[in-house]
């Protein structure tokens, strides 16, 4: 149990890295967008006030993932010493498993929203075909994570009812 | 609960310590409180048996209903 907690301890740790990196990518992104709205004179290639509310949404996103993924750390590594079956831990995994949805279907909102601003031609392509391309790819990208997140909640409920059959263990005398 | 342990009262009657009984039937004085306070969920047919032949008394005699 405890090699297992180390794995998945160090996986949270790359997965922290990873959030933090695409967090600095995203900062610069908005720093674009901020510098060419301010300095780019030619109105058709700055960049639009709505690409730069969307960058800080994916921003402020991106920042909720790393605060709850912090957690979720801290919650495997605090289990590795006590039991696993108690109330904290049903809610911590039950908030980051709530977490991961809505930020699956706030990540993928803010994809289609994305992709209304952005007005690229991808040659004769209709703009119809487009769209629903972008939805195919906004919902296999969040697909997996979704997948965690329900896996997180069914063991958070796991939890609870352990937790509960543990309280009646340790009641009975 | 409406099952009422009249645990104490039996140790009153046979003028026996809890610590006592405790170290006679193998559980923890803590958990022998828990049962005394009512606050157990369940009790174990053995640990049942241990205490009714430790105060040498009938398991009605522990337990009670009430409504």
């Amino acid at each position: 149990m405890s090699k297992l907690q180390s794995i998945l301890n160090v996986l949270i740790y790359v997965w922290i890295i990873g959030v933090f990196l695409k967090l600095l990518k995203e900062v610069g992104i908005l720093y674009k967008h901020i510098h060419s709205r301010i300095f780019d004179s030619n109105i058709i290639s700055s960049s639009s006030f709505s690409m730069i509310l969307v960058s800080m949404a994916f921003i402020c996103l991106l920042i909720y993932m790393l605060w709850h993924l912090r957690n979720f750390k801290k919650v495997v590594k605090k289990s590795k010493n006590t039991s696993l079956f108690n109330n904290s831990n049903y809610k911590a995994f039950h908030s980051v498993g709530m977490a991961f949805i809505y930020y699956t279907v706030a990540r993928f909102t803010i994809r289609i929203v994305e992709f209304m601003l952005s007005n690229v031609d991808e040659g004769q392509q209709s703009i119809a075909y487009q769209f629903g391309r972008n939805i195919g790819e906004g919902v296999s990208n969040q697909f997996p994570l979704l997948i965690v997140a329900l896996f997180l909640l069914i063991i958070a409920e796991l939890i609870k009812d352990g937790y509960q059959l543990k309280k009646e263990n340790d009641l009975t005398i | 609960m409406p099952i009422i342990v009249n645990l104490d009262v039996m140790l009153a009657k046979r003028k026996m310590k809890s610590k006592n009984l405790a170290e006679q039937i193998g559980i923890t004085t803590a958990n022998l409180s828990i049962l005394k306070s009512g606050k157990a969920k369940a009790i174990r047919f053995t640990t049942l048996e241990a205490i009714c032949k430790s105060l040498d008394c009938q398991p009605s005699d522990l337990l009670e209903y009430q409504e």
